[in-house]
This record gives structure tokens, sequence and C-alpha cells, in this order.
């Protein structure tokens, strides 16, 4: 007879790993800096971008012994010089022979030629730690199953989720190759704990369902989990997935695909997310002078990853902003730095609309603010007469008639302007009339000309 | 866990290392190597999850 599976012994434990969840900040910063100093200077013998990175900045890893030296002395960088690096090597940043090459990714590419990426076995087994301190929170336990409505396709999103499931010990489905319909009813038969997907595919689904005569709620499903878009973060969003799916909770990652890290939720606040600091420092600073911007107030997140050692990134500007806070108790009792909102919005991707500077991201985060509308959306930026406009499309709900659609466009645009405190242009338009998208989904579309563009996508 | 404990722990597993480094030197069965070599990865992980300031890579370590 088979014998049941031993679960790690500590499955009663609050915490994936108490010492360093709850390490004290001072101590934290000391830890960091010491893996700091030992990953700059593999970067500078390993690495050729950063080796002509710190020489051109006249820098040498035993330079940076203080935290001040680490801020100022050490060059940031950022999606160009990787870019730039690319042109003349097969992966940027690299700093391991070949034979350490993994998994084969790319970015989006949105905006552009997409940036090759690749892991090797330890960076993915690395990285997937970080899921597990949210996984871990949030209740998930080794043996739990995970269905993955994604196609494991060239875009690491989902893959990494992948890789949290597998530290665990958790069961994989995979709904790779299979159509919505099938994955539908593979759910509904399997019975997962938890279904991964993007927000607006998973609401895909349960519109697909109700359209089928199924009820995904019979499925049993616990947890919705994934990310790719700010969908887990979106209050409406959120409650029309749970409710869709009749789930109990929904557990936001906030990655950033080429440094191969993810943020996790907090399982006592949900809203909002954590560093993973066992994975990764960050902080964040004032975009324009580049200096470390004060505990709690918005800034652009920088990333140092422990979790990369195929292709190396110290200092790199996300341009993702953020509300950092590093002494902020809640009560989880973890010491590491908590984002409330999760990402805020994008520091080189700012619409200036009558004056008014607005973040294509917090436009985002307020869809379904209005009832009646649904969280299937697309932004339209365009420039007239030397202005940009910036027009909201949504969709309305279904069984609104569409006699209504006016009133409900200037509820949409009075909305923003009461929030915002600027006045865009809205349409709602027929429910279903919107692309749905498995994957990261292009939901805003800038069709200015390119010399004013700034970048929109990573 | 008491720091007491932390360190314990973390002797144990350098000790493990260092016999994983020597049955390896001993073997030359590709495939036994290769589960070695995967056994001393996770023992490196270990030791970040203990707070051990060394090495961020296994790279950087004993790895390569």
């Amino acid at each position: 007879m088979v014998r049941s599976v031993v679960y790690p012994k500590p499955a009663g434990q609050r915490y994936w790993n108490e010492y360093m969840q709850t390490m004290p900040r001072e101590k934290l910063d000391e830890l960091h800096l010491k893996r700091i100093q030992r990953l700059i200077k593999f970067a500078y013998d390993n690495s050729p971008l950063y080796r002509r990175l710190y020489d051109k900045a006249n820098l040498k890893p035993e330079d940076v012994r203080t935290w001040d030296d680490f801020y100022h002395k050490v060059p940031f960088t950022d999606k160009p010089n990787y870019m730039a690096d690319q042109e003349t090597t097969t992966f940027a940043g690299e700093a391991l022979p070949p034979e350490y090459r993994q998994y084969y990714f790319q970015t989006t590419g949105t905006t552009g030629q997409p940036l090759r990426e690749h892991f090797s076995m330890f960076d993915t087994t690395r990285m997937a730690d970080a899921f597990c301190y949210g996984f871990w929170d949030n209740g998930i336990r080794p043996g739990d199953s995970f269905y993955f409505a994604f196609n494991w396709g060239t875009w690491i999103g989902l893959w990494s989720l992948y890789w949290g499931c597998l530290r665990m010990n958790c069961t994989v489905y995979s709904g790779g190759g299979l159509s919505t319909e099938e994955r539908i009813k593979a759910i509904i038969s399997l019975k997962p704990k938890a279904v991964v997907g993007t927000p607006t595919y998973l609401l895909h689904m349960v519109t697909l369902a109700r359209s089928m005569g199924l009820d995904l709620r019979e499925a049993g499903v616990q947890v919705l989990t994934g990310g790719g878009e700010p969908g887990y973060n979106v209050a409406a969003t959120r409650k029309a997935m749970l409710e869709g799916w009749g789930a109990e909770k929904a557990i936001d990652f906030v990655g950033i695909g080429e440094l191969n890290i993810v943020h996790p939720e907090c399982g006592a606040n949900p809203g909002g997310v954590h560093a993973a600091e066992d994975v990764f420092h960050s902080y964040s600073i004032d975009s324009e002078s580049g200096e470390k911007a004060p505990d709690g107030q918005v800034g652009e997140n920088v990333i140092t990853t422990y979790s990369h050692s195929s292709q190396i990134f110290i200092k790199y500007r996300t341009h993702d902003l953020v509300e950092r806070h590093e002494h902020f108790d809640h009560g989880c009792g973890w010491t590491w730095g908590y984002y409330p909102g999760t990402v805020l919005g994008r520091s080189d991707f700012m619409v200036i609309v009558r004056g008014v500077n607005v973040y294509p991201t917090a436009v985002e985060n307020l869809l379904g603010q209005v009832d009646g509308t649904t969280h299937y959306y697309e932004l339209h930026i365009t420039r007239e007469e030397g202005m940009d406009r910036m027009l909201v499309k949504v969709e309305a709900r279904e069984g609104i008639p569409a006699e209504q659609y006016a009133d409900l466009t200037e509820s949409v645009s009075r909305m923003y302007r009461d929030t915002l405190g600027v006045r865009l242009e809205a349409e709602v338009v027929a429910p279903n009339s919107l692309p749905r998208y498995e994957l990261k989904s292009k939901k805003i579309f800038d069709h200015r000309p390119p010399e004013v563009r700034r970048k929109l996508d990573r | 866990m008491t720091e007491k404990e932390r360190l314990l722990v973390l002797d144990k597993i350098m000790a493990l290392k260092k016999q994983l480094e020597e049955v390896r030197n001993l073997n030359d069965v590709p495939s036994v190597d290769q589960s070695l070599r995967m056994a001393d990865l996770y023992l490196f992980l270990c030791t970040q999850h203990l707070g051990f300031t060394g090495a961020v890579f296994p790279a950087d370590e004993a790895w390569v």
C-alpha cells in the first residue's frame, strides 16, 4: 500500500520562513548589504555588461562598503542598458556560461524588440520561494492543487507561479493546449483548490461557462491567483472574480518579468503586497533626482535581485511607482517592505490631459466604480492639436439597455473628474464587444506619433 | 527556532555540503552526480533561508 505523502512537519506554522519574515529591519538591512556586496563582486567578475558599467563609473566592488556607497556610487541600470547589450550578445547582462541556461523566455515587446531572458535552475527555484511566501501566508499548503488556465508560451508570467507550485510540492493540472470550453469542463471535473490565470481571462471563463449552461461555482475552487494585469488589485475586478467563481480568496503577485521576482500579497491585509526581501532588495527613489524616497512616500521601485544569477540586475529601475513602507505594522508580523495598493503607476508613462498628470494605471484602478459598467476596458491615447487626450472604453454590464449607455458614459466621465481631477473622454460599449485575452492583455493603445510617446510597456 | 538552534542547523547543513562534495569526488556515475548536484543546490537554498550571509548564488560558491 502506498504511504500518504509526508508533508513538511511544520505545516501548522504561521510563516513559510519565520526567521527571515520577522527579522528586525536593522538586521535585515545588514544582511542585504552583505548580499549586495557579494552580488556586485559576482557581477563585476562574471558579467561583461556590469564590468563595462562599473568601469565607466570608476567603481570597484570593494568601493561599496556602506549603504551610502550603494545609493550614490553604484550606477542605476535600466532597460535600455540591456537592449543595447542585446544588440551585440544573445543574452544581455549574462553572467553564467551557456550550460546554465535552462529556461528561455522573452518580454512581450509591446513597444519594440523583446528582451531575451534566460534562467538557470537555481534562478527558477529561488524565484519560486517568493511565491511560496505568498502561498503559505494565504493558506496554501503542500498537496493543494492548482489548475493552470495558461498556454505556457514565451512570456514568463505564470510559468514562475508554476515554479512556486513545484517548490511547495503542490499538484499541477495543466490547461495548456486546451480551448476555454475544455478548460471549464476540466476544472469542474477536477475540482482544483486554486485556478491560475490573468484576471481578464478568468472573468471570460465565467461568462463563457454561463453560456455553456455551466456554473463554475460548482467546481469548489477556493483560490484564484495569477498576475500579468492589475485586476487582482482592482476591488471591483477582484469582487467580480470571487463572485463568478464562488472562491474565497484572490492572491495577487506583482512581478517584473525580466527581473525574475514577484511581490506576494499579504494574507492578513489583501490589497497590498510585500517585498520578498529574502529574494531581492528593493527601495524607492524620486524619479527625477534618483535620491532615496522617504519611507511611505510614492517613489519608483528599484530592484536588486538575488534570484537571477544568469542575467544580473542590480539597482534596476522598474519605473513602477509604489508607496513603500519599511515599518508598516498592520499586524501580519512580516518586517518586509509593504506596498499598499501595489503598483500605483508608471514613472515613465504619464499622460498630461488638460494640464493634469494622468497615470494610466490610476485610470485602470478606478474601473468598475460606476454601477452598470464592467472591468472590460481599453484606454486609447491620442494627440490632437498638440494636446494629449485619453479615451476610456468600457463595456456595459449584461442586461443594461443600450439607451442607458449615454448616461453611463457621463457617469464614468464624472467619476474620473471627481477622483483624478480631470475629465476624461469615455465611451460605454456593448457587453462582449472588446477582445478577451488569455495572456497579459494589451489594453492601453497609444496612437500618438512615436516622437511624443514615452515608454509604454516593459 | 532559537539563535543557537539556527546556528546548529547551519553547521549541520554545511557539514552535509562538505560530505556531498566528497561523494561527488568519489562518484563518476553521471546520473548520481547530477542528483548530488541538485542536492547541493537545495542545501545552498537552506543556507539562504537561514540568513547565511555568504554567497548569493551557488555559482559564486562551490557550485561551478
